[in-house]
């Protein structure tokens, strides 16, 4: 498509950030991510809905705070030393009128250190820092949206992170997103296993970050307490250790994986993917 | 004001089978329409491309004359309430039912008014400053429908809005809704799955199978004359009960696998004959209300006397169910609780033929 696109706009069209990153270009995304703009003198009203009907068209103009978060986003690698969580939007339909009311009522519940970034015309993600919305208030949140809006979507609830890289772990719950079902709000690690699942490429990534680290005592671990049910007593007794000793290894699990082992879906994720690895 | 056309409207979802098939209905102004069903039934889908929220795969859908299909969700003047139905967790009450005003950009002046007057038709007035977490579920289900008064849309779309509450709560909300409708008088479509609030509120009911819809009309018509063996087993609770069998020359139903025979009466005879059913497979329905105990029944000539054996009887309070058999095909009989008998009890029961369906075995139309 952007051949094409490319052919008709001809030097009018910019692949390059430092080139379309102005007012005077729009700026559109296509479905492999690549982003590229077209001089808004050029672009007639009539181009401009049916690019806007193809291609998701993406926000540029905001604080430069936004801009900067949007950068690290994007950028290969992004190490954030403070807590976050980022909460994932996706719309059917969304013009420009609605993206802005819609901004304005995710400002109004997001808690106020929360940051809210458009990402594309119909996608938003808000960061948490501090205080993170609970799961059942977000739920009935985007249905009372969804009977205002009259409007389809999706929203992904990302992992609660003490720290890391926000940039890999924004791509993962991206690609989580784009494969849940519409009117879905699914949690992070269910939507990943949906990936893992679709994916090779996922898969050997989240190998890569999640098993490979682990030393054999721990992977004995995951399977030894899976297999028990998550009965901590039971996988003791099975690894001849004593239940302090495990309650030990567990914490240490999960300060490493940064996956709660004993919840039922983090116990079930690490040992699926204990299971492909 | 909303005179509603849906005319051949189709879903297809790729690769397939049609979810909605050639739906064709006029929906007059102030009517309660009720689209009833089995899960999958289609219904949900139709009420979603109503909406806006399921794009249209063919055929038109007119609002007062205006096509609708390719008009905006927002713009189609319509205001819908959720079967999950949920209010802004940090709003207050009033707040919420306020806020597809101001989404709508009304002034502050109207807004208020339009609540305060949603409130007081609600009962709510006194729980505008609450947020929804300190409100029951009742109350909660009263501002969701709130939310969708204060626009005082052309239409009002319902989508399951009473199966997330608890049966005596549904009862009551089930009342409220009617009384709610005869003030306003705005054109609803409500979607439900249960027979029992189709029958009490519809004006009309569109009942649906597999995408297709099988009969419309008043409770009473669906009630009383089905279009099909479908419509006749779906409404009504316990279900019409089905008896398979032939009709000799002699005028009587034999069912199938018995000895058992019951007497036609006259005129359904004249009609089952003038179409050609003797000696063709048939089924005999009649709903359990008409198969009688009292023993003034045995003097009725157009009821058939069955000595029953009770398998299992349950006492409801006012009525009794009784579960028996003819041959080996069940049937239920819904009877006066003073005509209970145990189980294991042996009984005259009494058939009222008078109220009987057939059905053709192959199509299972009703034979007219």
């Amino acid at each position: 498509m952007l051949h094409q696109l490319t052919v008709l706009f001809k030097d009018h069209l910019s692949t390059d950030p430092t080139v379309y990153c102005t007012d005077k270009y729009t700026v559109y995304q296509l479905a492999d991510g690549l982003r590229f703009g077209i001089e808004n003198t050029i672009l007639t009203p009539r181009e401009l809905d049916l690019l806007n009907l193809l291609v998701e068209r993406v926000v540029t103009s905001e604080s430069d705070q936004i801009v900067t978060w949007r950068r690290r986003l994007e950028q290969p690698s992004s190490e954030e030393a403070h807590p976050f969580r980022m909460i994932h939007f996706l719309f059917e339909q969304l013009d420009v009128r609605t993206g802005e009311d819609l901004q304005q009522l995710l400002t109004s519940f997001f808690h106020p250190s929360s940051w809210i970034i458009p990402l594309t015309s119909n996608r938003l993600v808000v960061i948490e820092r501090e205080d993170s919305v609970s799961e059942n208030d977000l739920h009935d949140f985007f249905t009372a949206l969804q009977s205002d809006f009259l409007m389809d979507g999706k929203v992904l609830i990302g992992q609660q992170r003490q720290s890391g890289d926000l940039a890999a772990q924004f791509r993962l719950e991206q690609a989580a997103l784009r494969e849940l079902p519409l009117l879905h709000i699914e949690r992070f690690l269910p939507a990943l296993m949906r990936l893992t699942l679709l994916s090779n490429e996922v898969r050997d990534d989240l190998i890569e970050r999640f098993i490979t680290p682990l030393e054999r005592e721990s992977r004995e671990t995951i399977d030894a307490f899976c297999r028990a049910n998550l009965n901590v007593s039971l996988t003791a007794k099975h690894l001849f250790l004593h239940r302090n000793s495990l309650q030990y290894r567990l914490d240490r699990l999960t300060e490493q994986t940064e996956i709660d082992i004993r919840s039922f879906e983090g116990a079930m994720f690490l040992y699926t993917l204990l299971l492909v690895a | 004001m909303a005179d509603i056309r849906l005319e051949h409207i189709d879903k297809v979802y790729s690769g397939t089978a049609k979810a909605v098939d050639d739906f064709n209905l006029h929906i007059k102004d102030k009517e309660f329409i009720v689209f009833v069903g089995p899960s999958g039934c289609g219904k949900s889908t139709t009420l979603r491309m109503i909406a806006g929220l399921e794009e249209i795969s063919g055929g038109d859908f007119v609002i007062d004359g205006k096509r609708m299909n390719d008009v905006a969700p927002k713009d189609r003047d319509i205001a819908m309430v959720f079967q999950n139905y949920a209010l802004y967790p940090h709003m207050n009450v009033f707040d919420n039912m306020a806020f597809g005003l101001k989404l709508r950009k009304f002034p502050k002046d109207e807004i208020k008014q339009r609540v305060d007057n949603a409130a007081r038709i609600l009962g709510l007035e006194e729980y505008l400053e609450r947020k929804p977490k300190a409100l029951s579920g009742g109350q909660r289900q009263r501002v969701a429908i709130g939310r969708a008064i204060v626009r005082d849309a052309k239409v009002f779309l319902m989508d399951e809005p009473l199966s997330n509450l608890d049966a005596k709560l549904r009862v009551q909300m089930r009342k409220e809704i009617i009384q709610l409708h005869k003030r306003l008088e705005t054109t609803t479509i409500y979607v439900t799955h249960d027979q029992t609030e189709a029958m009490t509120l519809a004006t009309r009911i569109v009942i649906m199978k597999a995408g297709l819809i099988q009969q419309v009309g008043t409770p009473k018509e669906v009630y009383d004359h089905p279009d099909n063996m479908f419509v006749a087993g779906f409404i009504g609770s316990p279900s019409m009960n089905f008896l398979t069998g032939k009709l000799a020359e002699d005028g009587l139903f034999h069912v199938t696998g018995t000895e058992e025979k019951f007497e036609v009466p006259e005129g359904k005879m004249k009609v089952l004959r003038e179409r050609g059913y003797t000696s063709k497979d048939l089924v005999l329905g009649i709903r359990p209300e008409d198969i009688h105990a009292e023993l003034i029944y045995q003097d009725t000539k157009t009821a058939h006397r069955f000595p029953a054996h009770i398998e299992v009887s349950e006492l409801m309070g006012a009525e009794s169910y009784l579960y028996s058999k003819v041959g080996n095909q069940a049937f239920t009989a819904r009877v006066d609780s003073r005509s209970h008998v145990e189980m294991g009890s042996d009984l005259d029961l009494f058939f009222d033929m008078t109220k009987a369906h057939f059905f053709d075995a192959a199509t299972e139309a009703t034979i007219r």
